[in-house]
């Protein structure tokens, strides 16, 4: 494989979120329409220019397109994606609005995600059909049971405990103390973690990610025409979106707890032109502490069996060599379903970095209140599974 | 018949024989006909020859733990009184490749659920002509010792 066709002709150029609450009493396409108006925005648009819009879901827990396109005033739209893959798809979202800008199908595509995640869940199915009948008979009814058995069998290979995995909450929950998007406003510490009710061992209440009401968003366009806009562009330097089976075996790893990212991860460095060390802070998919775990690993950025050691070494804190989940992730942000990583990298990486950390002026890495990694420069982006991912570099 | 009230089934023309199968307390899995590989889940097509059709092959139900969950909150309702219960990722006997499914382990205390722990099938009723296969923890070892 070569470095991808794709590498640098586009740029993520705006973001925008709503405030993560509990329980919005709003609409989902008022709450799309806010974060894609604020990204819309913060590129230094104005909705009329927006002729792409990519949206991902999981159940009907969305808006499609053509509400918010019908929301926003857009004249004219190119190009839609209303995909149904959920968490695994974020990195797949942006990567489809910058193959879109890429291919001249469209110029400023609009990536959002919308839902009462908390507030609005959709009522229970009562069958279970298609693939569904292999998972929901045998109480494989939440992500917990769908993803515990690789962390599982990761923890017992590897002599990990759940106590290791309150590292992994801890570290998250130091960086979102420095967001003020964050849900999760108080230090954690490990006996609180490890006097949290168990979910689906190995997870403890504190091991799994929060659910959210909100909505995230972010502008995507070509390098060219980045520049022009409001900020310094953060160039789409490589794309993956694929998947295959975990829980069947069909994977092709060498482990079971290896996810789709020991696949993605080599083409992904290849296709940009770098090698993982390269990386200067990782945004990594953690809807349960042990997933990030498998996320570092699979994608290099820690040994195999290694990543407890390395959060625990301070490795992926915000002064480590490897800052892992800057904003608090999925655990300690919000559940934006994994568009919330993608904007913390984007503001990373962006001139001027940060904007929704607690500096009141120039970042000055005060962990007290600066969340701005030092010298960023290239950022991978990861989702479930490594099922899609992205590197983006300072432009 | 035990009246459980979880999430059933909607048998289709692909997983049909496997459930008619376990209804009949018997595990079978689906194998092609052509090149004698074995897949899971059923599917029209072998995935490896790509020969349509296949044999549904009788399994000795056999299987090891490979992976597993203890689930201790039942997000299903049709579970809630059914908790803390496993969700175990099983590799069954006597497959070539060696197939994958999903299971619950059940009569076995779930602190004591190892990977490596061997089980065996069994079914268990939930409505007239449809049973769910269940894994206990297996008797009988294996004449390589494993399970032992």
């Amino acid at each position: 494989m070569a470095e991808q066709a794709i590498k640098d002709r586009t740029a993520v150029v705006g973001i925008g979120t709503t405030e993560f609450t509990r329980a919005s009493g709003r609409t989902v396409v008022d709450l799309a329409t806010e974060a894609s108006l604020r990204a819309i925005g913060d590129a230094g648009l104005v909705p009329e220019m927006i002729d792409g819009v990519v949206t991902h879901f999981w159940d009907p827990d969305t808006v499609p397109p053509r509400d918010v396109i019908q929301a926003l005033g857009v004249k004219q739209c190119n190009y839609q994606v209303y995909n149904a893959l959920g968490g695994t798809w974020a990195c797949s979202a942006v990567a489809t609005a910058a193959m879109a800008v890429h291919a001249g199908m469209a110029t400023h595509v609009l990536v959002y995600r919308a839902f009462n995640g908390r507030s609005g869940r959709p009522p229970r199915r009562r069958t279970a059909a298609g693939a569904d009948q292999w998972m929901d008979p045998f109480g494989v009814a939440h992500a917990a049971a769908r993803f515990g058995p690789l962390v599982t069998a990761y923890m017992e290979h590897f002599g990990v405990s759940n106590r290791d995995l309150g590292h992994v909450a801890v570290m998250h929950r130091s960086h979102a103390l420095v967001n003020t998007k964050a849900m999760m406003g108080k230090p954690l510490t490990i006996e609180e973690h490890q006097e949290s009710r168990w979910i689906a061992y190995p997870f403890r209440a504190l091991d799994c990610c929060l659910r959210t009401d909100g909505a995230a968003a972010v502008i995507v366009t070509s390098v060219d025409r980045a520049r022009d806009l409001r900020w310094s562009p953060v160039l789409v330097m490589a794309v993956m979106g694929g998947s295959l089976s975990t829980q069947y075996g069909t994977l092709g790893t060498s482990h079971v707890w290896q996810t789709n990212g020991v696949h993605a991860a080599p083409a992904l460095f290849t296709g940009a032109g770098i090698a993982a060390q390269d990386v200067d802070l990782a945004e990594l998919y953690d809807p349960f502490t042990g997933m990030c775990l498998l996320h570092m690993e699979d994608f290099g950025l820690a040994p195999e069996g290694g990543s407890v050691a390395t959060i625990k070494a301070g490795d992926a804190d915000l002064d480590g060599n490897m800052p892992v989940n800057t904003h608090g992730g999925l655990l300690s942000e919000a559940y934006t379903n994994g568009l919330g990583h993608v904007i913390e990298a984007v503001q990373q990486l962006r001139m001027g970095g940060v904007v929704d950390d607690l500096c009141e002026g120039e970042h000055d890495f005060d962990r007290s209140r600066c969340r701005q990694v030092r010298e960023a420069e290239i950022a991978l982006v990861c989702s479930e599974c490594g099922d899609s991912s992205l590197i983006l570099r300072r432009g | 018949m035990m009246a459980v009230e979880r999430m059933l089934p909607v048998v289709d023309p692909d997983s049909a024989p496997f459930w008619t199968s376990c209804a009949e307390g018997r595990l079978t899995m689906q194998r092609c006909a052509y090149c004698g590989s074995f897949r899971w889940p059923p599917n029209s097509y072998c995935p490896h020859c790509h020969e349509r059709g296949g044999e549904w092959t009788a399994l000795e139900g056999s299987a090891s733990v490979v992976a597993y969950t203890v689930v201790h909150q039942a997000f299903d309702p049709g579970f809630a009184s059914t908790v803390p219960y496993v969700v175990a990722w099983l590799t069954l006997d006597g497959t070539e490749p060696e197939l994958r499914m999903i299971g619950n382990i059940v009569d076995q205390d779930p602190e004591r659920v190892r990977v490596g722990l061997r089980v065996e099938a069994g079914f268990m009723p939930v409505e007239e002509g449809l049973a769910i296969p269940v894994f206990r923890p297996a008797v009988h070892t294996r004449a390589d010792g494993i399970g032992a």
